[in-house]
Order: structure tokens, then sequence, then C-alpha cells
């Protein structure tokens, strides 16, 4: 039957269930019982036979306190029906006839509409407000409910409200505007089940597992009390975890190498945020609960975790560290209850800052398979390991943690959330744990998952909305930790500079419309949420002869869209023209910080400018095609860097002749322009394939003499600028400012020679005032033709 | 709603109480750890040496007899708080068990507090 009975057996169960399990009849009836008893005792000790009744009443009082208690807490019956699946509470309240209506104001009573109203952010009236009134709606309701039963088969207040949802017309509408669609209600279901069975497991949880008696067969280890971490009592202090199947089996496998007689070490190699950790802690959990799985001989184990350089800090020398280790060792051993954990385990063996290789003085323990040991390190080291100390790795016995998939990763953020939220008294939505994995995955390059979305997390905790944690929240905590901007423009400012992105530019810019204007629509969609996210903001090609402002563009995207003039990456590629030269393109950032990846990694939300971009090898520039591409580069140690967040510029001058010749001949940009990349590509200067993969090549063309006159306000304005502390002012006369550009122009040079006359003629003029004391702060001063005229001689005089 | 009580009072409500019983017994002897201590009774009491000792004759004398006391020690320990887990078991089994048979009488006791009284009375 797919609809709601009003009197099946178990609905009338369940609403009697709300009257008998309801706190005050519970006590009341419990207290009624006791005080009848104890009258009856003293009744029937004087002798009055009527104590007999009075004993007779309390017991149909205490077996009504009984059946009250289970029918509160109802198990599902025999059929699939809707009054044998439903979740008690929720059937004890519906009336006869439910409207949807009806259903949605039960569940937001409930656990289940309490949830979706806080955590995927649609308040406490949404489901009211969109349910119907007409009771006919419902079955689609219960039929949908149905889909999203748990593992027992139940019905929870979770499955409906999320059901609820489902059923409204436009429901994608709806959820778009809480920033999430149909997909992620059942993912909400899943995760109310994962709470409710989180406090379940912790309401009967053992409170001493194993008993007083548990560790009296074991060994005393007080040095180990005292220089290491008890996982296993932080483990029976905090919450159940959730099973994850995936790291499960990673933790039988431990369990089988600990139990094995051979050598009992398992070294967990993994990227940093693999969450190898996290996988001790699961180990210290199933031991201290063991089923049928634990091996008896580690039943009881406990995992004691020793922070190699905490260690490394407190011997006072290498000697006094090795005697340290061993006497931990040997302590664990001796005790034969303990599970020694080191994490870092690099730093024993290896000689460098903060580590010391006692690979030689643990090698018998690790070789013995006495002791059990589990190590961490992450995979670049253990690669480290292995080449430097073969045997040493022949000892271990490795286990590879991989990084964690999208729904892993999401359940160890449920899992982790509890903490957090206990931790920074806050409650994170679902948006923000969607956002977290997205946006991590993306921006966060140094870590793999689960790690760095929980990290993230943990960042977003400082910056909630009202006490909830929001994408916007994660959102900003990932842009004040990694100096990237990931939110769509939202505020009026914002929207200002983006729409007026080209004016801006052209504060600081003279013509070169095309180019402006293409980038500045390649900014507005990044902004905007339409760009591609899996490849770079935007990818141009500037061409044209120098000084005509392609660089200077660059600079002004730096400072108008990343708000800084210093966002830049800058290489000069004519320093890349052998094939060698690939590898300090991609160097460690610890040998190289000037390489790409490491300066990119650094600034992962800036401009990449490639400057003079012909003269680069083929190989450099087949390495540069992935960026361009996938806007993701490997550096040396096969880590990714993403460029996805950066406007990458190339320039060259390559083909400057015959742009001036076209120019000079009379020809707008537009007409030649298509033409000049033909020549480009059959002159060998770039590879077809190469040029196809810039979203837009551009062609600068040079300056004519008015334009560099709009050069040289730009540069007098500059300095006005530069003044301004000294409340002076400079004032330059047109026919100065002609015969500025008259003295500076270059074809070949463009406007490039325009600041260096400046400099020598307007700057010098003003020192000079300055120094005669013939500027005082205030005033503004003149520069004549005959000024500039006479400061012009006496630099050629020079 | 009367039949659905009686049937589940005198069925499974019966039983989960049986069992409830039995869950309570088996709790008392794990926080006793009777399971553990009567398999490990001879084992050395919580000492660090367990590991064995090298050394000359002397020492090693020393040891072994520093672990034979302590498996003795351990033993009394053991056997002492074996009891007391299952005296508790014991205990609450008993507990339970009169719950067990004062069950099918609760919610009958009107009638028989009526039978007794008639019979109190008449005597």
């Amino acid at each position: 039957m797919n609809g709601f009975d009003y009197h099946a057996p178990r609905a009338r169960q369940a609403r009697l269930g709300k009257l008998l399990g309801a706190g005050w009849f519970q006590y009341v009836a419990l207290l009624s019982a006791v005080l009848l008893a104890l009258l009856s005792t003293v009744l029937l000790l004087d002798n009055q036979m009527i104590g007999w009744i009075v004993v007779g009443l309390a017991g149909p009082l205490l077996a009504l306190v009984v059946w009250g208690q289970y029918l509160r807490h109802l198990p599902r019956g025999r059929t699939d029906d809707i009054a044998d699946i439903l979740d008690p509470a929720m059937l004890a309240r519906l009336p006869k006839d439910p409207s949807p209506q009806d259903i949605a104001r039960v569940v937001m009573s409930q656990a289940g509409g309490k949830f979706f109203a806080s955590r995927f952010m649609l308040g406490r009236d949404f489901l009211t407000q969109i349910a119907g009134t007409d009771p006919a709606g419902s079955a689609a309701i219960w039929s949908r409910a149905l889909t999203m039963r748990n593992e027992t088969g139940e019905l929870t207040s979770g499955a409906v409200a999320a059901a609820l949802v489902l059923e409204t017309e436009n429901v994608d509408q709806y959820l778009a505007h809480v920033g999430i669609d149909s997909s992620d209600m059942p993912r909400g279901v899943l995760w109310l089940q994962h709470i409710e069975d989180l406090i379940k497991a912790h309401a009967t949880r053992k409170k001493n597992a194993g008993g007083i008696g548990r560790d009296w067969a074991f060994g005393f280890t007080p040095l180990l009390e005292r220089l290491g971490h008890n996982l296993s009592d932080q483990v029976a202090a905090g919450a159940i975890a959730r099973k994850l199947e995936a790291r499960e089996q990673i933790v039988d496998q431990m369990m089988q190498i600990l139990a094995q007689s051979g050598r009992r070490n398992v070294t967990l190699v993994g990227q940093l945020g693999s969450g190898k950790t996290k996988l001790v802690h699961m180990l210290a959990e199933r031991l201290l609960d063991p089923d049928a799985s634990v091996p008896r001989g580690l039943a009881y184990n406990q995992v004691i975790a020793l922070d190699p350089s905490m260690l490394i800090s407190r011997a006072q020398g290498r000697g006094q560290l090795e005697d340290m280790v061993l006497r931990l060792c040997g302590e664990a051993l001796s005790a034969k209850n303990i599970i020694l954990f080191l994490d870092d385990a690099h730093l024993f063996f290896e000689e460098g800052n903060g580590s010391v290789d006692l690979s030689t003085a643990l090698s018998p323990f690790l070789d013995g398979g006495a002791l059990k040991i589990v190590l961490a390190v992450d995979e670049q080291r253990w690669t480290q390991i292995v080449q430097r100390n073969g045997s040493l790795a022949q000892y271990l016995n490795r286990v590879i943690v991989a990084p964690a998939n999208e729904q892993e990763t999401q359940q160890v953020m449920e899992n982790q959330i509890i903490l957090l939220e206990h931790q920074y008294k806050t409650l994170y939505t679902y948006q923000a744990l969607k956002a977290a994995y997205e946006l991590s995955g993306r921006y966060i390059a140094d870590q793999v998952m689960p790690g760095r979305a929980l990290n993230l997390l943990e960042s977003a905790a400082h910056n909630t909305d009202n006490g909830l944690v929001t994408r916007g929240s994660v959102e900003r905590a990932l842009e004040q930790t990694r100096g990237v901007k990931v939110s769509t423009a939202n505020t009026q400012d914002e929207r200002d500079t983006l729409l007026n992105l080209e004016d801006k530019i052209h504060e600081r810019m003279i013509n070169q419309t095309h180019a402006v204007r293409a980038v500045s629509d390649a900014l507005r969609r990044a902004r905007a949420g339409v760009r591609n996210p899996t490849r770079p903001i935007g990818t141009f090609l500037f061409l044209g002869p120098t000084g005509v402002g392609k660089t200077e563009l660059a600079k002004s995207i730096a400072s108008v869209y990343f708000g800084d003039e210093q966002s830049i990456v800058r290489l000069d590629l004519n320093e890349y023209v052998r094939s060698e030269d690939v590898a300090r393109l991609i160097a460690d950032p610890a040998q190289d910080s000037h390489s790409l990846t490491a300066q990119v990694s650094q600034r992962p939300f800036s401009v990449v400018l490639l400057d003079e971009i012909e003269k680069a090898h083929p190989e450099v520039l087949t390495t540069l095609l992935q960026v361009l591409d996938e806007g993701i580069l490997r550096d040396i140690n096969n880590r990714e860097v993403s460029f996805r967040d950066c406007v990458i510029i190339a320039t060259s001058n390559a083909g400057a002749e015959r742009i001036i010749q076209h120019i000079q001949a009379g020809e707008a940009l537009e007409q030649f322009e298509q033409q000049f990349i033909d020549e480009m590509i059959s002159s060998g200067a770039f590879r077809p394939e190469f040029l196809n993969r810039f979203d837009e090549i551009t062609l600068f063309r040079p300056l004519d003499q008015g334009e560099l006159k709009q050069v040289i306000d730009l540069i007098i304005s500059g300095i006005n600028k530069t003044l301004a502390p000294q409340k002076l002012t400079v004032h330059v006369d047109e026919d100065a400012k002609l015969r500025l550009v008259e003295a500076g122009y270059d074809a070949r040079l463009g406007a490039r020679p325009m600041r260096r006359i400046v400099q020598r003629t307007v700057e010098n003029i003003i020192a000079d005032h300055v120094l005669q004391q013939t500027a005082l702060p205030g005033s503004t001063i003149s520069i004549s033709l005959a000024e500039v005229d006479a400061a012009l001689a006496r630099s050629s005089a020079k | 709603m009367v039949a659905d009580f009686f049937l589940w009072w005198y069925g499974a409500g019966w039983r989960r109480a049986g069992l409830a019983v039995l869950v309570r017994a088996r709790g008392v002897l794990d926080t006793f750890s009777v399971g553990l201590l009567a398999r490990t009774l001879f084992s050395p009491f919580r000492q660090i040496d367990a590991g064995g000792v090298r050394g000359p004759m002397s020492v090693q004398l020393q040891a072994w007899f520093g672990r034979v006391f302590s498996r003795f020690f351990g033993a009394g320990l053991r056997t002492v708080m074996i009891f007391c887990g299952l005296v508790g078991a014991g205990l609450s089994s008993l507990f339970g068990l009169v719950w067990l048979v004062l069950w099918p009488l609760l919610p009958v006791l009107p009638l028989v507090g009526v039978v007794a009284w008639l019979i109190g009375a008449n005597a």
C-alpha cells in the first residue's frame, strides 16, 4: 500500500506511545506505583487487608511505564506500508488523510525538518509554505520518500522532508536560490542518518572498554606516558567516527601486519592530507572495542604517538636522542600492549635541520618484528628513504594511502565538523561542505583530499555568517588564506569596477582599445562566474613593437583587477633558450623560489607575463602549452600548480616591422590582423598549435605623436602624485609637451623614451625649484617651452 | 489496544525483558574483565621487565623470582576480581529472574490483590 493508513495497528500504537512514552506520564505513573507500593506496605504491616488491593493497583501502572517506553521507540512493522516503516514520532502526529501541508507541519517538528531548515538553509517555514493542501498530493510524497529509506528499511523524518522538497513544482529554481540542486537532497538524508547513528552509538558506547583489569597483564609505561600521546585515550574520550569502507580495508591490512609473526611494522605512505594520522586513530578505535575481526593479540592494545620533532628538540645531542628512543622502544616492547606511532617518521631517517638519522639504531626493532610500530611518511620522503637506504626500506611494510574520493571526503567532513562545531560554537551548512570540497580541490595544491577540504572548513569557522558556516564563509577563508578571489562579484563597487574596466585601464594606458576590450571581456566573464573553470581566466598573446603598452596593459590588469601592481609574475623568456631551461621553469620552490611554478604557487591569483615568448626554446613552449590548455603545470616534484586563476599574457616583438609597415601604409589593425598572423606562422616565428591555445591574439599598433603627448600627460600626472605629500603641483605648457614628444620620439622604441625625456627635463626643473626654495608648499610649478628647451640643451651638452 | 498490550506483554515484551537480564549480567562480567582476567590468570602483573632480562646469573635469577612472584600476586588479585565479577553478575541475574517471574503478574496484579484481600479478610 502506497499511502498512509491512519487506522493501522502501528499508527494506533504510535499515537498511544506519544502519551504513555511522554516524560510527564512516565514520571507520574512511576511515582504513583512507588507510593502505592509504600502505602500498601504500611497498611499490610498494620494488618489492614485493603493493602492487597492497593499494591494490586501498582502493577498495571508499572506495566504501562514499561510499555510506554517500548511504544515511544516502536520498531518497524512487518510490511512495507507507510504506517509500518515510518518514524514513530512522525506517525504519532499525522492526522487522518494528511495533506502535503499536514505532513510538512509534522516534519518541521521533527529532526528531519529542522535539519534541512538549518543545514540546507531552506528556512523554518519553507516546507509549510511550498506544500499543497490537497490530500491527493501526499501519495507522490510517500512514493518519493520510499526511495530514500534507510538501511533497515525505515522511513525517517529526513527522507520525508527531502521528498517534500523534491515533489515541489520548480524545485530546482527554489534550490538554486540556496546554492544546491535536487541531487543534494538524498545526500542530506544520509547525513542526517549518520548524525542519528552517531548519537545512538555514543549513547550505547561502553564507558570502560575492556573493564577494570584490562591492562593488568601488561607492563607499566612511565616514559611513554611522559613523552608520548596516548591516541587510544583520545579516541575513547572523543566521538565515534563513521566507518569508511575503503579506509577500513586499510585498517584491516594494518591489523594483519601488526598481528603477524614477522616484521610487525606498518609504513603508511601517502601525500600530505591523505589521512594517514586519521587511519591510526581508526586503528586505535577498532582495538578499543574489538570485534571478531580484531586479532586476539591486538585487542585492547594502546596506540601511543611519538612526535619525532619534539623528541629531537628535547634531546641534548645525538647520543641522548638515541638513548631516549631506544628506551621508549624497549618500554613499548616489554609492556606488550603498545603500538608505537611515529608521524613524520622521515625525521628519524635522514640527517638535516630538525632531523636525525636513527635508522641504524631503529633497524633491530623494525627488522626483529617484536615491536609493533606504525610509521607515517609522505610519498616524496618515502622515495628519498628508498633511494638513500634501500635495506631500511626492505624492513618496512609499506601501505599506500590514496587520496579520498568525493564521497569519502564528504563523509570525513561530516564526521569532523561535529568536533569543529563544538570547538567553534558554530553550525556548518551543507553548502559549506560542498564548497570546501570543490574549492580546496581547485586552489589548494599542496595537500590532497580529505585534508585540504578539512583545513579549509576549519579556516571557514572564523568567517561565519550569523553563526553559520556557509559557502560564503568558505570562499572568504580561501580568499584570506590563499590570496585568490573565488566569490562572484557581489558588491556595488566591484560590479562598477568590472563594468568600467576599460575606463580604469585607460586611466594609465593610451589607446590600444582592441586589446583593452579583449582583456576586459575575459575578466568580466571570470568574475560573473561564466568562464571555464578548468582553464586560466584568460590567455592572451600581445604582438607589437616595443613601447606601445604591452607590458603596461599587463601591469594595469594586475593593478585594476588583482588589486596590486605587484600581483604579477614576470618571466623573460629570452633567459629560457635551451632545452635544459625547462627544469628551471618547474624547479622545486625550496631550491629556486623564482621558478614559474614556485612564483605562481605563492601568487595563484595574478598576471603571468611571459615576455619575448618567441625567443623561448621549443621545449619550453611545449611545457607552457599545458598551462594554456588546462591551467595546470606540474613541478619537478610532480605537484600540481594551478594557473586557473591567472591571466596569462605572452608578449612578442616578432613581426613588429611588418606592423609598422602596415600602419604606415594607412591600414587599420583589423584589416591586416589575420594576414599578419598567417605570416607569423608561415615564417616559422610561431607554431599554429601554439597560437591556437590563446584566447585572443592582439596586435598593438605604434603610437602616433598625438598619443605620445597623452603618454606625457600620464607621466606628468604620476609626478604630481609623487609631489602631493610636499603640497606641490606641476603644470607643463602645451607647447612644451609637444616639444618633449618631438625630442623623445623614436618610431622603433614607441613610448619608451618618453619617461627618460621627462625625467631629464621636467623632473630636473622641479628639483631645481625645490632646492632653491622657489617652490613653496601649496604652490604650482609652471614649466614653459623655454625652460624645457633649456633643460634639453643642458642634458644634450652633458 | 488492550489486546495489543497483552500480546506484547506476554510475548515480545517478556522476551525483551529476558534478553535485557542477560545483557546486564554480561555487562557486569565485562566491567570486571572476567573473561580477560581468566585468560591471563597466571600472567605477570604489570611489570616492566616482562620482556626478559640479560646479565649475570644472579640478576637473571632475581628477575625470575620477581616474575614468579608477580605471576602469583597477579593470579591472586585476578581471582579476587573474577570472584567479585561473578558475584555481581550472579546478583544481577537473580534480580533479573525475580523481575521475570513478577513480569506476568504485573498486569493482573489488581486481580491478585483482590483475591489476597478476600482471603485476608475472611481469615
